[in-house]
């Protein structure tokens, strides 16, 4: 015959079903003669269905066509991807042309000098509240990390 | 033919449809599981409120990384990381889980758990009390136990299909629940300190 503290050490990790005598064994047998473990293993059960009403019972405070009003239309990867190009496009293309058109050096029409984001200038010129700091990489190119308005994308601009 | 086999036969149409940009069969593919990713975060988060941010996150990444799914595995694995992925990283963004404990032992949930668990009238429990039992149940639990105890003990699938879902040996399925069980029986042990009486 089972001890009762070996009984109740195996309630802690025993199937639901042999808990409820729904499969013969040792323990089964004990919880048939022993009303103290017996009550135990209905606690433990009743607990269990408590906890799985109360997961049922929370219903999503998400209204499932609210949810889906949020994710953007278009077709997967294909147009995110499209779409982020297009926002990445817009501001690349403006701070190169920026860059060209007011770095120019006035006496030489015909060369322009290297786009530096560090320099107040281009800050200025591009709506920047200040220069974007240059670091200077291990393969010694300098990197430049622009922050855009839109938190998934950051330009990071190597030069050399 | 079973409605399990039906299910599964819909979510792959409707996979298919949808990675070629058919909206309606994207939304209807969400619809059909809806719920069940709201449960997954709701174990996964153990905060009802996190749970509707994660789920909300994790229909924007299937819209985003569906084209990308091939089908090696099943959907509903697919979905299954993507959800856990989810709730790991809001996790680290946000270190939520201290905010939920706190908001229900806050809030005195926690002594209402014995009086609830006395009258078993699970689907009477008012969300507050609802979620102050997950948080308790499953406090102190790690993710993956909580998340194999929901799915083998309460929801009643098998060690192999949860090893399936999980992408895990059903060994480690068995490892966990063995773990959950005996953490979150214990808690219940210490509710009822009149059981611990009769081993005197």
């Amino acid at each position: 015959m089972m001890r009762c503290e070996i009984a109740r050490d195996r309630i802690l990790e025993a199937d639901p079903a042999e808990l409820s005598n729904e499969v013969t064994g040792d323990l089964a047998e004990h919880l048939e003669t022993c009303s103290a473990c017996q009550a135990l293993a209905e606690r433990v059960l009743e607990s269990e269905r408590t906890l799985a009403g109360a997961i049922t019972a929370m219903e999503p405070g998400l209204d499932v066509d609210a949810a889906l009003a949020r994710v953007p239309s278009g077709q997967g990867w294909g147009s995110v991807w499209g779409w982020r190009r297009a926002g990445l496009a817009l501001p690349l293309a403006a701070a190169a042309v920026a860059a060209l058109v007011l770095l120019k050096p006035p006496g030489n029409p015909g060369q322009a000098v290297a786009f530096d984001p560090s320099s107040p200038v281009v800050a200025r010129a591009l709506g920047w509240d200040r220069p974007s700091p240059v670091v200077r990489s291990m393969s010694h190119a300098s990197v430049a990390i622009l922050p855009t308005e839109n938190p998934d994308i950051t330009i990071v601009w190597f030069m050399n | 033919m079973s409605e399990e086999a039906e299910h599964l036969n819909l979510t792959n149409e409707l996979v298919r449809n949808a990675q070629t940009g058919d909206r309606q069969a994207f939304e209807r593919l969400i619809k059909l599981h809806f719920q069940r990713i709201h449960r997954w975060a709701l174990i996964g988060t153990g905060d009802p409120d996190d749970a509707d941010d994660v789920t909300q996150r994790v229909l924007i990444l299937v819209h985003r990384k569906l084209r990308s799914f091939r089908g090696d595995a099943g959907f509903e694995s697919w979905l299954y990381r993507i959800t856990s992925n989810a709730v790991g990283e809001l996790f680290r963004k946000r270190k939520s889980r201290r905010r939920a404990m706190d908001r229900y032992e806050a809030s005195g949930v926690r002594a209402e758990i014995t009086e609830a668990t006395e009258r078993g009238l699970a689907e009477r429990i008012a969300d507050d009390q609802a979620a102050g039992l997950i948080t308790t149940f499953f406090e102190g639990l790690p993710t993956k136990q909580r998340e194999v105890f929901d799915l083998v003990e309460l929801q009643g699938l098998k060690a192999g299909e949860v090893a399936e879902l999980l992408g895990v040996e059903a060994s480690t399925v068995r490892v966990h629940l063995l773990r959950a069980r005996r953490t979150i029986r214990s808690k219940v042990l210490e509710q009822h300190p009149e059981f611990a009486e009769d081993y005197r």
